[in-house]
């Protein structure tokens, strides 16, 4: 795995808990992965030595990815997403997201994007009427 | 004949440098006045391999500092400090080890300046994580346990690594700010 940057204004690092949160113009890259949003909070693990998880809100948080073998981007939007580096490597978009893949498109309140496997997983919420709605271009796919 | 010519050319450039000279003054800039601290002052008693322990109202150690020498000089209740080393004591977790080369205090230690390789440590603990900080000066209200510079530092521990440009330590409530430029960068898990 490679190592992931986080570039900001400001930061604020407890050193007990080991929560850094880092706001204004939040830049994480790993890789040929980038998330972008105005704060991150990022949590580590109990000895706190590993980035485990990143909580990232924005206007909106945005992921993209290119993908190594020149197939078409990833990118997925959200006003609140979460990216888990372990238990699979994934990111959840929250309060209504869009995923997009060349002219794929997945929308719904909550997605799950598996990055290891490529799964999408979208689900919709009674509350907000919010459903979830899949645009897909077969021949995109081959 | 030929010496009334060499006369009359060192007599021309006499002039001419006192002329450059009187304009030179304008242009100069007003001579700096000298630092208050450079002045030549008295030391009026020194210490040396010395251990200050402070504490608070409560009789609790809040900090302590140490050092080869602490000069003070009487006209502005200062003190120099050589190779200062400035413990903060929290409610929990490790206490915090401040180093510089050199240090000075004043208004009776309320507030400090340590300058020339500081480093900021805390081993980690069951109630704390470790921490390191490493910048070229730092500026102390050592009674509150505070800790604050405007330039560049690094904040690191194992597998975590962030920079910026100014920094605030609360270290009493171990939170610590990184103003401006702020990188941060943690390394993969290691399978």
């Amino acid at each position: 795995a490679e190592p992931i940057y986080l570039d900001a204004d400001e930061a604020e690092i407890d050193n007990v808990s080991g929560v850094s949160v880092y706001t204004g113009n939040v830049v994480m890259t790993q890789g040929l992965r980038e998330i972008t949003g105005d704060r991150m909070t990022v949590h580590t693990t109990r000895e706190g030595r590993e980035l485990s998880r990143v909580i990232v809100e924005g206007r909106p948080a945005v992921y993209t990815q290119q993908p190594d073998d020149g197939t078409a981007l990833v990118r997925a939007d959200a006003p609140r997403m979460e990216y888990f580096a372990t238990g699979p490597e994934r990111i959840i978009l929250m309060d209504g997201g869009r995923i997009t893949r060349g002219r794929n498109e997945f929308t719904g309140e909550v997605i799950e994007y598996n990055l290891e496997t490529e799964v999408v997983n979208a689900r919709g919420d009674d509350d907000t009427g919010r459903r979830i709605r899949i645009t897909l271009f077969p021949e995109d796919e081959e | 004949m030929h010496r009334r010519w060499v006369f009359r050319i060192v007599a021309g450039l006499v002039i001419a440098a006192a002329g450059w000279w009187i304009l030179d003054e304008d242009t100069v800039d007003p001579v700096v006045a000298p630092d208050s601290l450079e002045r030549e002052r008295t030391p009026d008693y020194f210490v040396e391999n010395f251990t200050l322990d402070a504490t608070d109202e409560q009789g609790v150690r809040t900090y302590r500092l140490q050092g080869d020498t602490m000069t003070h000089f009487m006209d502005d209740d200062l003190w120099r400090v050589q190779q200062p080393w400035m413990i903060y004591y929290t409610e929990s977790g490790s206490p915090w080890h401040l180093r510089s080369e050199r240090g000075r205090a004043w208004n009776s230690v309320t507030e400090a300046m340590l300058e020339g390789d500081v480093t900021i440590r805390r081993e980690a603990s069951d109630e704390n994580l470790e921490a390191n900080i490493d910048t070229s000066e730092v500026y102390l209200r050592p009674q509150a346990r505070y800790a604050e510079t405007d330039q560049y530092a690094v904040y690191y521990r194992d597998g975590l690594r962030i920079s910026g440009i100014g920094v605030r330590g609360y270290l009493d409530r171990q939170q610590i700010e990184m103003l401006s430029e702020v990188r941060g960068v943690y390394e993969p898990a290691v399978d």
